[in-house]
Parts: structure tokens; C-alpha cells; sequence
């Protein structure tokens, strides 16, 4: 789309003389055709034509990401081109693109027809956008058109152009052994017009353009071939002898690349007059560095072979790279979005509730979406929420049929090992230690994620220690490394192990452990303050024989926040430990502060119990003796439970156990039914059992606890109440001695007192018989 | 192509696996392509139910497939039927639990399509397709023992692929112009004695969503190198092809081959036997 400015020819001469210089348009040029054709033969990115648009629209459908490139071209320092452009793929039959380019040459001396110069300088640039689309309607054939503007500026006088290019290409062969083949047609300036027609009369030149794009061997070797017709129809009155109108030429290049890196390419251009250029180039691809697509960097020189220009060669640098997603992965994402949604919400409301804890709410959506979406695409965990959601519920029997199903129906799902470890979960609850084994062994097979591994050695560890199996326990705790959320909860496990053991050090350091690990969750939180009461205690009972253990015990018991779970049993370990220091004041503010938050009688009264002995040692056996007496009332009405009471207990579980697995198959019936308005309400009716039910379970639970509670300080009712009496008649005992005392003070003062009296008289009367017997 | 498997030979495996997969096959009705007013595939297809099988004769097919659920199709001959694309679209698309065996699928945009669950794909060559060999959505289907070859961009390209249960198991997916496997999106999947070797970009490219992607007892050989390395117990050594290019023969050469072998000790790649 160059124009030939017959008019400023004179001034151009030298402009001429650079532009020609870039090979293909020598030729022409040298029988005075048109000048500056460098759209015309796009020589300076000679490299990259097989994909370039301005060489043929069509072939930017072979381009498969977002594509960017710019080259950047000099001859002789004096004329310089710069391209940028993009190609951006539509979807798999579609692309679009854009390319800008700005040349021209350096201001350059106004001369006369002789060559004489004239004094000022003359400017000549152009700046050409091109919009590009391509389209792939049929088979191999790909159709594209370029909309081009062109702007020029020479001597200070502009111009506007625009046009249109049309390209077709066809893939003809794709073959593993003779390669891949493109073949294209290009006509360039189809249609062209000026948009300042009373001040441009120029014509533009079409050319038509057949060429010939392969690659062979996955690459490894790339061949251009381009046979170039130009100035189709144009007159010959536009050349400068007059007659000359429409030659050919063709070009070549042929390119390898070694280990996928480098390449190196041989470029010829052959004209009517015989060879033209011949070039070469290097350069290098680093898809590596670009996550698999290309980013690419290439040096081309060109040395024209004939004409006066000979001495001119043309040196360009271009730069490519890939950006985005691949054609066919853009593909792949729309098809997955081109699903039916409403599944897909529902799974995401139901893993919401999930989330927030609302299992029952959970446990029927997945139930739904079960039922009435056999067929969607994550039916292995629908299955596998089904079973959790009832495992959270306490529905142990039907969660471990449920996690069955999973396994049995999505056998290589990456749902199985969290089924597998829900299920040992279940086991170890209902210490089902056999079974337990059987899944810790399903998942330690090859393919299970480390993380559920070691939450599989954790409980496989608890599941060893209630079996007595302390060094095996230990051995299994010690797997899970510290970046495990498991690994605090195994830690103090292995304390407890290695307590039980006698490994007094070596609990301290897992507790320690423990300790210093850095925590998020609220549990994790929990079993720190619990590892601190764990080392108070030791400290306490001076089980580490080191120095200072009372102040060590105090350290670790007044780490436990105040909010914490375990803040109770610290507290009792602070009175315990103050009391052991003989720190009465301490002793009873932390017994006083039992009292006030202690959540239990029994441990309300342990804490009375330890401000009672701080009195005691003050001597203030009254008020001692008045505070237990009020503890002692209270542990009386207090009907806690006795081994025939926790045996009833614990019947009265199994058989709500039994309804409440009732209750779960009727929630899993009803889950399974497709919902209605009826279903609805049955299922609400049957939410007010399933939380009674729990309820009730988890009331046993907590008295279970309770009446276990005898571990560290903390004592159980039996204990306290039996210290309380004690210490309470001791009290009394006391108390009472003190006034006995008093009294037979005062009776022994009063006594002297009356023998003082009697011992005067007498002398009093000794004195008077001696003064009458004088007289 | 001359030492194929005889028809009779091939015909019982294939009867065999279908038999295993779909017992109800073995009741279901067989419709054959050519025959009497049946000419093409896709007309085969139209006369199918649940259940039926569509057994193709060797030849070339110049059309582009949509396979009826629970419809499996098959070749007589291993690789004989050729489903040519023609150079566009999408040649074979699986509808739900369908099969595809001994067919070879070739020139289309995208070979195979599958987003539907319950699809079988087996000993098939998915080769010189312009963009993907295999696209797989949503649900994985079982692919074994088939060729994916020579096609543009990946051999196999998914997207909230689940495995479930179904692998990507034995198979040869090499030579292709992109990546030997790409997976993104919430892609749960195990790929296990598979060879992917000579691929252009990377052996197997895993976006970051993917996280769950089982790879054991692979041979990732001469893909470019990725920044990710192939997780451990997996292989790297030359499968030794035979005759890649020319006869798509990619049984590896004893005499060079092999370091390894498989979960189920035998040999990795597609088990054909040619």
C-alpha cells in the first residue's frame, strides 16, 4: 500500500535510495517502480510472516494464545521501522488482531533535479493501523480481511488512506511424517482509496501473494515459501519509465531449531533480475520461563545482492511472546460452564451450611441433589458430605454405611480416603479398635494424601494408647510433622505417653512442643492450655526434680487464658501449687476465683475446700470451719454419681443411641424422597426428635465426664467430698480447742488473782497477830 | 497396519470389555456400518437405543459423530474404521455412558469430546486433530489403551475433570504440538502407566486449582521441561517406539525399552497389540 509520489520525486531521491535498499523493492525500484513497498514485501519480519497478518489476515487463526509482538528494523542508522501488534483468539474458529506500524526516514536535504541542494530538509513518515479478523468456517480453509488506515506525512504535507486486504488459507496436510502444511492467498489492497481525494491522486499497488507455511517433525524444522505478484492493474503511466507494471517475486526460508531453544534460519529472495537478499537469523524461544508458551526473542540481517543499494543490508529484532490461556482451554472452560447450574447451587448452599455447621440442613441438600442429580459431576462428594454431615451429627451407624457407599459406588474418587478416614473415625469412637487398624491400613496405601495419612497416624495413635500400647502410640505420633494440623493434638498425646511411661523429660519436651507450635484453630487453642495444665501438674508433683518446680508450675498454670476450657483446672493447680508454697494469700484468691467461675459443685467445692486450708494454715479455723460447712451442704444435696448410678446412665445411652440411629434412617429415608411440601414437613417435625435426641446423648457425655474427672488436680466428687469432711472436722476440732484454751486462761488469771488476794490477808494477818503478841 | 489383531480376535476382547462394563449389552440389539440402508455412522446412530452397539467395517468415514447414550461404538478391526473430521469440528461427541473402541479419530478441531459420565474410551488413535486429541469435561470417562498423537495442540485438554471411577490408564500420548495432558478447574483425576513422551510443551500441565491430581507410573519423557517437577514414582526413560511416524506403531522396542513397567507389572503406554 505504498504509493509512488511522482510529484515530490525529486525531493524523495535520496528517501528512495534507503527504502529501496530493503531488497524486494529493488527491483522495482531500479526500474523506477514503487517506492517505499515495505508492507508490500513485510521483509523486515520476514521471520514471523507465516503468522503475521499483514502478510496474510487469515493466518492469525494459527495463532492459539493472546500474541504480542514488535520488531523494531534500521537501514543505515537513516530509516527505521517499528511494529507492534496483537492477536487475540475468539474461540476456536475465530481471531482477531491489530497492528501498528511507524517508519520513515530521517529529515533529509531538500535537493534540486540536479541533485543540488536547496537548504531546508524534508520530513517523510507513515503510520499504518490494521484491524484484523480471521474465521475458520470450513474444513481447513480460513478466511480473513485487514481494515487498513494509513496515514502519511512527507514535506509537511498528510494524507489518509484506508483499504481493505483479503486472505484465505488451507490447511492441506497435517501428517506425522510429511508435516503441516498451510497454504494461503492473499490480495493486498483490494480495495484502497484515499480519503483526501482533491489533494491525492496516488494509486495504490495491489499484490496478490500465494505462499506456502510448513513445519515438519513437531517443529524442528519450519519452511516459508512466498511467491509475491505485485501492482496488479496498476498503470504503467504510474512508473517512472512508464512500462513497467506487475513483477514477481519469490522468497524462501527455511529454519531449524535445536533442543526447542535456539534456531537459526536461512532467508533468499529471488526477483526478475535473479537473486535479491539473501539473510539469516538467530534466535531464541524460553517457554519455560513463559509457562509453556512462547516468549521468544530473534535477530534477522538481510544483505541485498544486486542494485545500487548493495551496501545497505537491513538489520530487525523482534520480540513475541504468548499471554493468557490456550485457544482449546478456552474452549474447555466455557463447555464446563455450559452445565446445568442448578446443581451446582445447590452444592454450593449445601457446602455453605456445611461450613457453618448447620449439618442437618447440609445433610439434605446433599441428600437432594443425590436423589434428583444422579449425574452430577461431583456425586463422589455429595456422597461423601452425606456421610460426613451425619458423622457430625453423631449418626454413626448410617455415616459409616454412608461413607461405604462412597467407596463401593466412586472406587478411584479423591473422596475414598477422607470416606476411609471418616470411618475410622466412627470405629475409634466406638472403640472398634480392630476396625480401626483395617482403615488406618486403607489409608496408608499409595495415592492417599499425606495430610489424611497423618490424621490417620494420629488416631491410629489414640486408638494404641487405649489399647496400653504407649511406645507404639508414641512411635505413630512422632510421623506427624509440626505443619499438621494434627501435630499439637499428637504431641500432647505423646506427653500423655510418655507420662504413662515414666518418661517424665521426655513428656516435657512434647508438651513443650506442643506449646510452641503455632495454632489457629479453637481446638488447637484448647489442647496448648491443656498441655500448660499438663506441665503445672508435673512441675507440681515434682516429677522432673528440677530447681524450682512450684515457680515453674505457676508459670505454666497462669498461661491458660481465662477463657479457655481448661482456665478451671488451672486454677485449681494455682491454689494447689500456692497452698504447697505456703503462699496462703495466693491460695485463696485463686480458690476464691474457683468459686466464683467454677462450672461444676464439685469443683466449686474443691475451691472452697482450698480456701478453707489457706484459713486453716492462718489459724482462722472458724472461718475455715464456715466455709466448708457450706461446701459440705452443698456436695450433700449434690447427688453425683455412684457406680450403680453411672451403669443406669450409661443403659439409658445405648438405648437412646439406638433411637437416635432410628432417627437417622428416617432423616436419610426422607433425604432420599423426592421433596415435597410433605417431606418438608416431616423433615422439620424430625428435626425437633433428632435435637432432643442429641441432646440427650450429649448430656450423657458430659456427665461421663464428670464423673471420669480425676485427672491432674482436678478431683472427683467422691475425693472432694471425703476432703471436704475431713477438713471440715478438723476445723471444728480446731476451733473448739482454741476457746477451751481461752477459758481455762482466764479461770488459771482468775485463780492467781484470787491466791494473790489470799496470800495478802494472810500476810495482813501474820502481821497483825505479831503486833498483838508484841504488845 | 498389517499386523493388526484378526477381526476375531479383536472382535471377542472388544466383546469382552463391553460385556464387563455393560452387562445389558449382551441382550442389546447390533447395528452394522455399512449396511443394508445404513451408510454412514451417524445414520447408524439414529436407529440406536439404550444398550446397542454400532459395529463398524474398516474404511474411512468422512463425518462428524454424536454418539447416542448408552450407545458404544466400535470398529471390527483394530484401527480399520477411520472417522475423518474433515479439518473441522468436533469429530466424536460422547453423549452419557457411552463407548468408543478400536477406532481411529483423526482431523478435526477436537478429536473426542466427553462430558458425560459413565463413557469408555479404549484402545482408540486420536491423532492429527488441529487443536485437542481428547477434551474431557466434568466427568472423567475411563480412557485406556488408546493413542493420542500428532494433534496440534494437547493430547488431552480437561476441565473439572472428576475421576471418580474411572483413570487415565495406559495410554500413549505423545507428539502433540502443545501439552501431553493440560487439567485445570477443580479437577480431581489418576493418571497412572500412561507414556507421554515428545510433546511439545509440558509432559502434563496442572493449573493451580487442580490440586488433587493423582500422577504414579508414568514415563514423562523429552516434554519440555516444566517449572513443576513430575512427582515421585514416576519414570523418565526413552519408550523406544518402533514405528512412530510411519506406521503409527507405537509398541516400544524390546531390545531398548523398558526401565519400568506398570502398576499391574505390564508394560506402560497403550497395550495394543499391532
Amino acid at each position: 500500500m505504498i504509493r509512488f509520489l511522482k510529484r515530490y520525486f525529486k525531493q524523495s531521491l535520496i528517501a528512495l535510495t534507503l527504502l529501496m535498499s530493503t531488497g524486494q523493492m529493488m527491483t522495482a525500484s531500479a526500474q523506477g517502480g514503487h517506492p517505499g513497498e515495505f508492507l508490500v514485501t513485510q521483509r523486515w519480519q520476514y521471520l514471523l510472516s507465516s503468522r503475521n497478518a499483514l502478510a496474510n489476515p487469515a493466518l492469525i487463526n494459527e495463532e492459539n494464545y493472546l500474541s504480542i509482538k514488535g520488531a523494531y528494523s534500521s537501514i543505515m542508522n537513516e530509516f527505521r521501522l517499528f511494529e507492534v501488534g496483537a492477536a487475540i483468539p475468539i474461540n476456536l474458529y475465530q481471531t482477531a488482531g491489530v497492528s501498528i506500524l511507524h517508519y520513515g526516514v530521517s529529515p533529509y536535504a531538500r535537493t534540486d533535479a540536479q541533485g543540488g541542494m536547496i537548504g531546508d530538509s524534508i520530513s517523510d513518515s507513515k503510520t499504518y493501523v490494521a484491524l484484523t479478523y480471521a474465521i475458520n468456517p470450513w474444513k481447513g480453509l480460513s478466511i480473513g480481511a485487514n481494515i487498513n488506515l494509513l496515514s502519511e506525512n512527507f514535506d509537511a504535507v498528510k494524507n489518509f488512506s484506508a483499504g481493505v486486504d483479503l486472505g484465505i488459507t488451507y490447511r492441506i496436510i497435517n501428517n506425522s511424517f510429511l508435516g503441516h502444511h498451510v497454504l494461503g492467498l492473499d490480495l493486498q489492497n483490494l480495495v484502497m482509496a484515499t480519503l483526501n481525494p482533491a489533494t491525492n491522486t496516488q494509486q495504490y499497488p495491489r499484490t496478490l501473494r500465494i505462499s506456502l507455511n510448513s513445519t515438519y517433525w513437531e517443529r524442528r524444522v519450519e519452511s516459508s515459501l512466498e511467491l509475491a505478484y505485485k501492482d496488479i492493474g496498476t498503470p504503467g503511466t504510474e512508473f517512472l519509465n512508464g512500462a513497467v507494471s506487475g513483477d514477481m517475486d519469490l522468497n524462501a526460508r527455511v529454519g531449524v531449531w535445536i533442543f526447542r531453544i535456539a534456531t537459526v534460519n536461512g532467508l533468499l529472495g529471488w526477483g526478475p533480475e535473479g537473486p535479491e537478499h539473501l539473510g539469516v537469523s538467530i534466535g531464541a524461544n524460553f517457554p519455560s520461563m513463559n509457562n509453556g508458551r512462547d516468549l521468544s526473542v530473534a535477530y534477522q540481517f538481510l544483505d541485498v545482492l544486486n542494485g545500487e543499494d548493495q551496501d545497505a543490508p537491513n538489520h530487525t529484532i523482534y520480540i513475541k511472546g504468548d499471554f493468557g490461556k490456550h485457544r482449546e482451554e478456552v474452549y474447555a472452560r466455557r463447555m464446563a460452564k455450559l452445565v446445568n447450574y442448578l446443581p451446582n447451587d445447590l452444592y454450593v448452599k449445601a457446602i455453605n451450611f456445611y461450613n457453618q455447621g448447620n449439618f442437618w440442613d447440609a445433610f439434605f441438600i446433599f441428600s437432594q441433589l443425590h436423589v434428583e442429580y444422579p449425574d452430577f459431576f461431583k456425586n463422589d462428594w455429595v456422597s461423601y458430605f452425606i456421610g460426613s454431615c451425619q458423622e457430625e451429627m453423631d449418626m454413626r451407624v448410617t455415616s459409616e454405611e454412608a461413607y461405604r457407599q462412597t467407596k463401593e459406588k466412586f472406587d478411584r474418587s479423591a473422596a475414598v480416603p477422607f470416606a476411609d478416614l471418616g470411618m475410622m473415625r466412627i470405629y475409634y469412637r466406638d472403640n472398634n479398635y480392630h476396625l480401626v487398624e483395617r482403615q488406618f491400613n486403607e489409608l496408608n496405601k499409595l495415592g492417599v494424601p499425606d495430610s489424611l495419612k497423618y490424621h490417620a497416624y494420629y488416631i491410629m495413635g489414640q486408638s494404641e494408647m487405649s489399647q496400653g500400647n504407649n511406645a507404639k502410640a508414641k512411635q505413630l505420633f512422632d510421623l506427624i510433622p509440626e505443619t499438621h494440623p494434627d501435630f499439637v493434638f499428637a504431641q500432647h498425646s505423646a506427653a500423655v505417653s510418655e507420662a504413662t511411661g515414666g518418661n517424665i523429660e521426655g513428656a516435657i519436651s512434647h508438651l513443650e512442643n506442643c506449646i510452641q507450635a503455632p495454632v489457629t484453630t479453637k481446638a488447637q487453642k484448647e489442647i496448648v492450655n491443656r498441655s500448660y495444665v499438663f506441665l503445672g501438674y508435673m512441675f507440681y508433683e515434682d516429677l522432673t526434680k528440677q530447681e524450682g518446680p512450684l515457680a515453674k508450675a505457676v508459670t505454666a498454670l497462669r498461661s491458660v487464658p481465662k477463657e479457655s476450657y481448661f482456665y478451671p483446672d488451672a486454677l485449681v493447680g494455682l491454689a494447689w501449687t500456692a497452698l504447697k508454697a505456703r503462699q496462703w494469700a495466693d491460695c485463696m484468691t485463686a480458690g476464691q476465683e474457683l468459686i466464683t467461675i467454677a462450672p461444676s459443685v464439685v469443683l466449686k467445692a474443691e475451691g472452697t475446700l482450698l480456701v478453707a486450708y489457706a484459713d486453716m494454715m492462718q489459724k482462722n479455723y472458724a472461718a475455715a470451719a464456715s466455709l466448708l460447712e457450706g461446701a459440705a451442704k452443698d456436695l450433700e444435696q449434690f447427688t453425683g454419681p455412684d457406680e450403680g448410678g453411672y451403669s443406669a446412665k450409661q443403659q439409658e445411652y445405648e438405648s437412646s443411641r439406638s433411637s437416635y440411629t432410628q432417627i437417622a434412617r428416617g432423616a436419610y429415608d426422607l433425604g432420599t424422597a423426592r421433596q415435597s411440601g410433605f417431606v418438608l414437613k416431616q423433615i422439620d417435625s424430625l428435626h425437633t426428635l433428632q435435637k432432643d435426641a442429641k441432646a440427650k446423648l450429649d448430656e450423657f457425655l458430659k456427665f461421663s465426664d464428670n464423673y471420669k474427672r480425676t485427672s491432674m488436680f482436678a478431683k472427683n466428687v467422691q475425693s472432694v467430698k471425703e476432703d471436704v469432711e475431713y477438713a471440715l472436722a478438723k476445723a471444728q476440732k480446731l476451733a473448739g480447742s482454741k476457746v477451751q484454751i481461752k477459758e481455762n486462761q482466764k479461770a488459771n488469771e482468775k485463780a492467781n488473782a484470787i491466791d494473790q488476794q489470799l496470800e495478802d490477808l494472810k500476810k495482813q494477818l501474820e502481821q497483825e497477830n505479831k503486833k498483838k503478841e508484841g504488845q | 497396519m498389517s499386523h493388526f489383531l484378526t477381526t476375531k480376535q479383536f472382535r471377542f476382547s472388544l466383546l469382552l470389555t463391553a460385556g464387563l462394563l455393560f452387562p445389558a449389552i449382551v441382550q442389546s440389539a447390533s447395528v452394522q456400518v455399512p449396511s443394508m440402508g445404513i451408510k454412514t455412522i451417524s445414520e447408524a446412530m439414529l436407529r440406536t437405543r439404550v444398550g446397542d452397539t454400532v459395529w463398524v467395517e474398516k474404511g474411512v468415514y468422512r463425518e462428524r459423530i454424536l454418539i447416542a447414550p448408552g450407545v458404544t461404538l466400535a470398529s471390527r478391526q483394530l484401527f480399520g474404521a477411520v472417522i475423518d473430521g474433515g479439518g473441522r469440528g468436533i469429530v466424536v461427541t460422547m453423549g452419557k455412558s457411552t463407548t468408543i473402541s478400536g477406532l481411529e479419530v483423526r482431523n478435526g478441531t477436537i478429536g473426542v469430546f466427553s462430558n458425560g459420565s459413565g463413557n469408555t474410551i479404549t484402545q482408540c488413535r486420536i491423532i492429527n486433530n488441529w487443536q485437542t486429541g481428547l477434551m474431557i469435561v466434568r466427568h472423567l470417562p475411563k480412557v485406556e489403551d488408546n493413542v493420542i498423537a500428532f494433534n496440534r495442540a494437547s493430547g488431552i485438554q480437561g476441565w473439572d475433570v472428576r475421576s471418580t471411577n474411572a483413570t487415565i490408564n495406559h495410554n500413549s500420548i505423545v507428539y502433540n504440538g502443545n501439552h501431553g495432558i493440560a487439567v485445570g478447574g477443580s479437577s480431581e483425576l489418576i493418571l497412572e502407566n500412561n507414556v507421554v513422551a515428545f510433546n511439545e510443551r509440558f509432559g502434563i500441565k496442572i493449573l493451580s486449582q487442580a490440586e488433587r491430581i493423582q500422577i504414579s507410573n508414568n514415563n514423562f519423557y523429552r516434554n519440555l521441561q516444566s517449572p513443576k517437577p513430575i512427582p515421585s514414582g514416576n519414570f523418565s526413560f526413552d519408550p523406544a517406539f518402533l514405528a512412530p511416524r510411519t506406521n503409527m506403531n507405537f509398541k516400544s522396542d524390546p531390545a531398548r525399552c523398558c526401565k519400568a513397567k506398570g502398576t499391574d507389572n505390564e508394560e506402560l503406554g497403550a497395550r495394543l497389540v499391532y
